[in-house]
């Protein structure tokens, strides 16, 4: 059993390390959106954040990046497991709705990061006991 | 967490997210001036149809837990990410309006100082 939470927490972390740095380097295929203008409209604009290039350019997509490889880093090193966890928490839940609700093919990996994410928040629950005093 | 100064900063914070939360759903705040980028921006999350109303949401249910002294810590982590990321939007996207941005994150910042032991568990191993 002990192995087996081993597993899903490196292999949440390694995904969304992988996911992460992708939002840097853009070395994995892009989605494919046709027939989902409203799924292409978010992504591009989260993605460059307006394409003047005067505005802050694509800063949002870099910062979800970001925080997911820092959360990857943290799951695969077992450091801070439950501060990552719920940090974890909002990018779960907005990549489900995203998903569901503007681009229903993609929602594959979005529905594994979730449940993965639930349920080790389940399991390290003790840790978060003390929010709710 | 029983002083008068860290009461005052969380039912300011409680009262200023219903004001903002309620104002999604009935629009008594009239909308500002924006350049581009930001337009673009907001008009895109509009277009999903879920966005505004999931922040709402959220800043209606984190504004009463704080009125109500209820789960307090909790409703800080629940409220940080939604802080931080509307600063980031004024800083990057819509520098006009940001003193509003930085007080509320402040007051986050300040109450989750404040409350800091509930959250030590957090960085265990």
């Amino acid at each position: 059993m002990k192995i087996f939470h081993i597993i899903l927490r490196v292999g949440l972390g390694l995904m969304l390390l992988a996911f992460g740095l992708n939002k840097f380097f853009w070395f994995m295929p892009d989605f494919d959106f046709t027939g989902y203008p409203e799924a292409e409209h978010l992504f591009n604009a989260l993605r460059f954040s307006g394409d003047n290039p005067d505005a802050g350019k694509g800063y949002i997509m870099k910062m979800v990046g970001a925080t997911e490889a820092f959360i990857g880093l943290l799951l695969v090193l077992k450091k801070w497991v439950p501060l990552a966890l719920v940090m974890l928490v909002p990018i779960s839940i907005n990549l489900v709705m995203f998903h569901s609700m503007v681009n229903l093919p993609n929602i594959g990996p979005a529905l594994l990061v979730a449940v993965v994410n639930g349920y080790l928040l389940y399991r390290n629950w003790d840790a978060y006991k003390a929010l709710f005093r | 967490m029983n002083s008068t100064f860290t009461t005052i900063l969380r039912v300011v914070l409680g009262l200023a997210l219903l004001v903002f939360g309620v104002n999604k759903f009935i629009n008594f705040i009239p909308m500002f001036e924006m350049p581009p980028a930001a337009a673009n921006f907001i008009e895109s999350l509009e277009t999903t149809g879920y966005a505004f109303y999931l922040v709402a949401i959220l800043e209606i249910a984190v504004a009463l837990m704080l009125l109500l002294k209820k789960w307090v810590p909790f409703a800080l982590v629940l409220l940080a990410p939604l802080t931080f990321n509307i600063l980031l939007f004024h800083i990057f996207l819509d520098v006009s309006d940001i003193w509003v941005a930085i007080v509320i994150f402040s007051l986050n910042v300040i109450l989750m100082y404040k409350y800091w032991k509930a959250y030590r568990p957090l960085f265990q191993y």
